[in-house]
């Protein structure tokens, strides 16, 4: 293959790429993507967790103590922003649960036909 | 695209904007006056500076707690299945199987597909991690890091942009984004890669506590000289810089064939005031003089070169060293070597290792006749060594007197 020049800004090269992404395990390649996305939420779900656990402490630090974060009566307003948040992930991660398509990637529109 | 020009225009602007607090107080023997921005807004664990920002240090603590649940529960659970399918399919476990047989009685298992896939997510989401967070955060700034460092001491480093890159060295091993030789990043996806990959193994390395004690464990020349140490095969230099502290009045060489690596590596041995030398060079051709060093070492090369290049390889380390020199190449078991059970669930995971880690050459180097080659070039081999990778018995060849 004709090779590229090294980068003389990096000092990087032309490489191989893996094809790596191309693998599937499961016999429905939908089901690894499902596995890979649900991994991917697990990290967000880990960072955003790990975020509070240090702003917690942070808090602590200013006077801002555990019991006062767990007494926290949200107000009126709190709830009802919030209940719109919660909603929103519910519809998110629940909703595509319910679906049913039943049509063939093939299938014409219904008025095609 | 950024280029060097850019780059050094954005350093200059966000010099002042990083402040102090960027700027490492520990540089004694370094003239004032001379010290190197080091970008390190986070400060350090051990000697790995933590990743640029807190999400990227999450997410990344988050997949080596998948590493390891994957290579403890799952694994476990995923071996467990694989047996129960062959004993009912009236396969015995214990003897290996060729793969096609295997694929065929096990290939839509959920659990054993589930370990494949967590495997190749978590790696391939670690290396995006890192990879995005420096590229995408300051990538400008850390991209002109190395600058500041190729030319200044202690130890020196050579980089040779026009010299010629095997094919063979060219691959994504272990998954790696660019691989060594083609990712801006290469040193630092491959240092955090490995570190996670150690820790979710139980072996902490953020002071490169793994390589000090494998350099222990290389093996002198009986009548004890040292001055001389090449290291092959490099990589960030964490062999290197630990063969350096076992042997301080020696002179020092790691050479790789990725440039990205061993500046990377001649940058951590400059901020530890480490003198050894780096250079971009080939293990098979390395182009020192004949009987120059004393030791020649290298740590998990062999495995990542096809076998005509890990014999060449060998040739090479019997030229460079001098007559009673040692060899020490530590590696995997290869052949000859005790080696684990060959059952059908290793040889599936050596595959899947081969194949979908990118170990590409690993196979060619577990099947060749490496120990024969040794001796082929002269070496007298002792294959019962010290204990070096993960406690394995290691080879220590010796050029005759």
């Amino acid at each position: 293959m004709a090779l590229k020049k090294t980068d003389p800004s990096t000092y990087t090269t032309e490489f191989i790429a893996s094809d790596v992404d191309k693998v599937r395990f499961y016999e429905d390649p939908m089901i690894d993507n499902i596995v890979t996305a649900i991994l991917a939420l697990g990290t967000e779900t880990w960072s955003n967790r790990r975020r509070t656990l240090v702003l917690e402490r942070l808090l602590q630090e200013k006077g801002v103590t555990q019991e006062m974060i767990e007494s926290y009566m949200p107000s009126d307003e709190d709830k009802a922003e919030w209940q719109t948040e919660r909603d929103r992930l519910v519809e998110m991660i629940m909703g595509p649960l319910m679906r049913e398509g039943n049509l063939s990637p093939s299938a014409k529109r219904q008025h095609d036909e | 695209m950024l280029n060097r020009r850019t780059l050094f225009g954005s350093l200059a602007g966000a010099v002042s904007a990083l402040s102090v607090a960027f700027t490492k107080a520990a540089y004694a023997k370094i003239p004032a006056g001379d010290t190197p921005i080091d970008i390190e807004p986070r400060s350090k664990v051990g000697q790995l500076e933590r990743l640029p920002t807190l999400d990227a240090e999450s997410r990344n603590d988050f997949l080596t707690g998948v590493r390891n649940w994957r290579g403890g529960k799952l694994l476990s659970a995923s071996r467990e299945r694989f047996n129960q399918i062959l004993t009912e399919a009236g396969e015995d476990p214990r003897k290996d199987l060729p793969l096609e047989r295997i694929f065929q009685l096990v290939g839509n298992d959920p659990l054993v597909s589930l370990e494949g896939r967590v495997r190749i997510d978590a790696q391939r989401m670690a290396h995006k991690t890192f990879r995005d967070s420096f590229q995408n955060h300051r990538g400008d700034v850390y991209l002109a890091e190395p600058e500041q460092y190729d030319k200044r001491g202690p130890g020196t480093l050579e980089l040779n942009p026009d010299m010629h890159i095997p094919d063979y060295t060219r691959h994504e091993i272990h998954m790696q984004p660019g691989g060594y030789v083609g990712g801006a990043f290469a040193g630092a996806i491959y240092h955090y890669g490995t570190n996670a990959f150690y820790e979710a193994r139980g072996t902490d390395n953020y002071l490169d506590e793994h390589h000090a004690k494998l350099a222990s464990q290389v093996s002198a020349p009986a009548d004890g000289r040292v001055r001389r140490i090449l290291d092959m095969g490099c990589g960030i230099g964490q062999l290197t810089v630990g063969l350096k502290k076992q042997h301080e009045d020696a002179e020092v060489w790691g050479i790789d064939v990725g440039a990205p690596m061993i500046r990377y590596g001649h940058m951590r041995a400059v901020d530890e005031n480490v003198d050894v030398n780096f250079a971009q060079r080939l293990a098979e051709d390395t182009r020192f003089p004949d009987n120059h060093f004393d030791i020649v070492a290298s740590y998990i090369l062999h495995h990542e070169m096809p076998a005509e290049a890990s014999r060449n390889v060998i040739a090479e380390a019997f030229r460079v060293l001098r007559p009673g020199g040692v060899y020490v190449p530590i590696d995997f078991h290869t052949g000859g070597q005790p080696r684990r059970p060959q059952n059908a669930f290793n040889s599936y995971q050596l595959w899947k290792d081969h194949r979908w880690n990118n170990e590409v050459w690993r196979i060619e180097y577990q099947d060749m006749d490496y120990f024969g080659h040794m001796a082929k070039v002269g070496f007298q081999v002792n294959r019962k060594g010290p204990r070096a990778w993960f406690n394995r018995t290691n080879v220590v060849a010796t050029k005759p007197a």
